[in-house]
């Protein structure tokens, strides 16, 4: 704590009632390394509540999952926990914020106080890099804290190794992909060795190896530090045994909190709120329906738990395999020839050969920094080749002063990774009606409505980045282009919300387009594509219709790529 | 996806590389004193001597030549405004037998000959500067330059740090902008940079996303323990052998002759006058 213990409150504490209060200190348990007390938070005096009547305390070595809706105020709880809220963003925070069993509103307490206990890496990982090089990145706070040399040097060797960084260690960080960035945000708070551990979406961005590699390490970082862990994720299948408890978020209030086995059973919540329901879990519960007196954490647990109820596992008609796809003899609306893509002397894309016929959709899949986003602009026709040779709808691109000229009649719809980027108005009703002028006011205030939007004047970069991302989908989509190329569509978005923009991508499918999506969800992938292309190092090292990349042909490991869910379900019932 | 941008630090290894950032720096003050002080005739030799040097930097001549395409562009009104201002103004500045013709599409264009001289004079001037400054920024690390701030030249680390943050911020709103840029060509946007909606589309979305960024920054940056202790760590020391010792004495030197030959040709006495 601070030298100076004032007892005067800071400007943002507010008193609570005397009951409140008194249930804000008995929350507190031994042990406990970060707690609230009945906590309401709004940003500012008389606007919105924004989180209500929070009691939570994090104990030491304690594992916790929160889960919520887009919107439901995970983040702003993690900004709370991590000391930003209020004294660099601001608000008026009432209840009572225990540090070390400090109530740090009635204690002064500066964000030193909290950074030197608790690390946080936050949902963007692109706008908390601060360093040019990754080695840079990882000592920064070491050297903030003012640890020996040698023991800075030792913990930032230590995650760089651990997080599988060492041939990217001098990179300039801006030249990385998001995911790779979000691993060095991940091991700039690995190597802190934090008392607390605080992760706003950290697999998002994340290739499936980068996710295998990095969750362990985080968990086994946890453990072996006696840390206390907090993280959000929308999809935790792969990872969900590695908690300890769960806490359930929704419009500001906590509607769940205990081990996880508990909370994960009550699907029924889990449904209700929107939120990703892992494929085993869901699987059980259909099958075990009552029943299932605790969540398994895993597919094997779901099958044994199944097993030990008597009943024969079975594939109920949502878990059926995905209708095949029929071989397409339709013409090649893209192709591309001898196509490399250099930035300076650094080569990204080698030499691709390769054709996309028309109603295909394309996963372009692979590792974080393989080229995948760089060979999505350079279709759409926003980077110029430095070698060979890109056709769309039998007209060749032509560049001229370092842009692309002539791309004929085909338009092209391209959801950016970032939705940002793309925006061009200054009211979320005017991105919508960019390309389509005849939309009415009423056909606006549906659409916007169907994506969870409700203000039609609203400034897109208001927007939660969620919203932002259905935005910039719903907008590309009303065009009906003939090509809709999609960077990480799902990223960040909860169950209702991935469901929406895949409706509307499936929507645009049937209508006739071809549709490109960069993706490391390896569901859709094996729901929706018709075919899997997958890039490692700027070379296509694998290029096949769904049935095949799935059938065995193609080894998912050796290419870093995860077994998707329904696909394990398969193929563990066949064993079966 | 991302591009190597031209006004961000270029990794390498070259013999600029190699000279420590404070030499640099003494060697980057010295041109820009010499730049703005010696006679214009000097400011040409001082562009070719930045040419002969360019290729000890290591930078890729598409990226030596790319600053060029924003540099003529930026002179241009440099020197044309300067003919026509002074030409306007010939009674009070003296120069009413300093007019000259120009005739363009059948149209006599009026000039100031002193007023496009003075342009030109400009235009080598800020050549000269920009050139060395891009030199220095491609060739020094702005770890180390911050580290030789803090430890060589005393400064407080946290104002070493905002140049830092600086000079990286250049190349983060460049890949911004450039990413705009993909945006407005894929979704068919025509406009022209130096336009109204030019700067509404690309410069004011970039702005407003390089500020948040700049908040976001800083968030990290606090929770990450920034400003905690009032003296901060450097995993490494910073050693330099002899070689850079007596490198650093030269360029000294020579910056003391570039400071001693625009202080004698008298420019500085003249400016100081006016």
């Amino acid at each position: 704590m601070s030298a100076a213990l004032a007892l005067a409150p800071p400007v943002s504490a507010a008193a609570k009632t005397p009951e409140q209060g008194e249930r804000g200190k008995a929350a507190r348990a031994d042990g406990e390394r970060l707690g609230l007390g009945a906590v309401d938070f709004a940003f500012a005096e008389g606007e919105k509540t924004i989180l209500r009547d929070l009691d939570l305390s994090i104990g030491a070595g304690e594992r916790i999952l929160l889960l919520g809706p887009s919107g439901g105020g995970k983040s702003t709880l993690l900004m709370l926990l991590a000391g930003l809220i209020p004294r660099i963003i601001g608000g008026v925070v009432r209840g009572m914020v225990r540090l070390d069993g400090i109530d740090t509103n009635r204690v002064e307490t500066s964000l030193a106080d909290f950074s030197a206990k608790v690390a946080i890496v936050m949902q963007d990982p692109e706008s908390q890099i601060t360093c040019l090089t990754v080695e840079d990145e990882i000592a920064f706070a070491l050297e903030n804290f003012g640890l020996p040399q040698s023991e800075i040097m030792a913990r930032t060797d230590e995650a760089i190794a651990r997080c599988g960084m060492a041939e990217m260690r001098d990179a300039l960080v801006y030249t990385l992909s998001g995911g790779q960035k979000q691993r060095v945000a991940i091991a700039c708070a690995l190597a802190r060795r934090p008392e607390v551990l605080i992760l706003d979406e950290p697999l998002s961005n994340l290739d499936p190896v980068g996710s295998a590699l990095v969750m362990p390490l985080i968990a086994e970082t946890a453990r072996r530090e006696g840390s206390a862990l907090v993280m959000t994720a929308h999809d935790f299948a792969g990872f969900a045994d590695l908690f300890t408890r769960v806490v359930i978020i929704a419009e500001g209030r906590i509607l769940a909190d205990g081990p996880i086995r508990e909370v994960l059973r009550d699907v029924a919540l889990l449904r209700e709120q929107g939120l990703e329901i892992p494929l085993f879990l869901r699987w059980a519960e259909a099958m075990l329906g009552t029943a299932m007196t605790e969540a398994p954490l895993s597919l094997d647990e779901a099958i044994a738990m199944v097993h030990r109820a008597g009943i024969s596992p079975t594939l109920p008609p949502e878990f059926l395999p995905p209708p095949p796809t029929a071989p397409s003899d339709a013409p090649a609306l893209i192709e591309v020839a001898g196509l490399g893509v250099s930035f300076g002397r650094r080569e990204v894309l080698h030499k691709l050969d390769f054709r996309i016929r028309r109603h295909e959709i394309v996963a372009l899949v692979g590792f974080n920094g393989s080229g995948k986003s760089t060979l999505a602009l350079t279709l759409a026709g926003a980077i110029v080749p430095s070698s060979g040779h890109i056709t769309v709808a039998g007209v060749p691109y032509r560049y001229r002063r370092g842009r692309q000229v002539g791309r004929g009649e085909t338009p092209i719809g391209y959801v950016f990774q970032y939705p940002e980027h793309q925006f061009l108005h200054e009211s979320v009703a005017a991105e919508l009606r960019h390309g389509r002028p005849d939309l009415a006011d009423a056909a606006i205030t549906r659409l916007l409505g169907e994506i969870g939007i409700d203000d039609p004047a609203c400034h897109p970069y208001e927007l939660s980045g969620g919203e932002k991302r259905r935005l910039g989908v719903r907008a590309t989509v009303l065009l009906s282009p003939s090509l809709l190329i999609l960077d990480e569509p799902t990223y960040g978005q909860d169950e209702r919300n991935r469901v929406l923009i895949e409706q509307d991508m499936l929507a645009l499918h049937r209508a006739g387009t071809t549709i490109v999506v960069i993706t490391h969800d390896m569901d859709l992938i094996y729901r929706m594509a018709t075919r899997v292309m997958v890039l490692r190092e700027g070379k296509i090292v694998a290029d096949a219709p769904r049935e095949v990349f799935f059938g065995g042909a193609v080894d998912l490991a050796t290419l870093g790529l995860a077994e998707p869910p329904l696909r394990a379900l398969h193929r563990a019932l066949r064993k079966v | 996806m991302s591009r190597d941008l031209v006004l961000g630090y270029q990794d390498g290894h070259s013999p600029l590389h190699r000279i420590d950032p404070l030499t640099k720096l003494i060697a980057l003050a010295g041109v820009i004193v010499f730049a703005i002080g010696a006679p214009v005739d000097y400011n040409f030799w001082m562009l070719l001597g930045l040419f002969a040097i360019a290729p000890f930097s290591g930078v890729d001549l598409r990226t030596f030549l790319r600053p060029w395409s924003v540099l003529i562009p930026l002179w241009v009104p440099f020197i044309l405004l300067p003919p026509v201002l002074f030409h306007l103004q010939r009674g009070m500045l003296g120069l009413a037998n300093d007019t000259a013709h120009l005739s363009l599409l059948g149209q006599d264009f009026a000039y100031s000959r002193y007023g496009l001289n003075y342009g030109f004079k400009i235009a080598a001037r800020g050549s000269v500067i920009g050139i060395a400054s891009l030199l220095v920024l491609w060739t020094t690390h702005p770890r180390d330059l911050v580290q030789s701030m803090v430890q060589e030249l005393r400064a407080p680390y946290k104002y070493a740090w905002a140049v830092f943050l600086a000079l990286i911020y250049v190349p983060i709103v460049q890949h911004e902008s450039q990413t705009r840029r993909y945006a407005l060509d894929i979704r068919g946007v025509r406009y022209r940079r130096m336009s109204l909606r030019g700067l509404r589309l690309l410069a004011i979305p970039v702005i407003f996303r390089s500020l948040r960024r700049g908040f976001s920054t800083a968030l990290s940056m606090e929770a990450r323990g920034f400003g905690v202790s009032p003296r901060r760590v450097f995993r490494h020391d910073l050693h330099y052998p002899l070689h850079v010792g007596l490198i650093r004495l030269a360029v000294v030197a020579a910056a003391i002759l570039l400071l001693g030959i625009a202080i004698a040709s008298g420019r500085f006495a003249v400016m100081a006058q006016s």
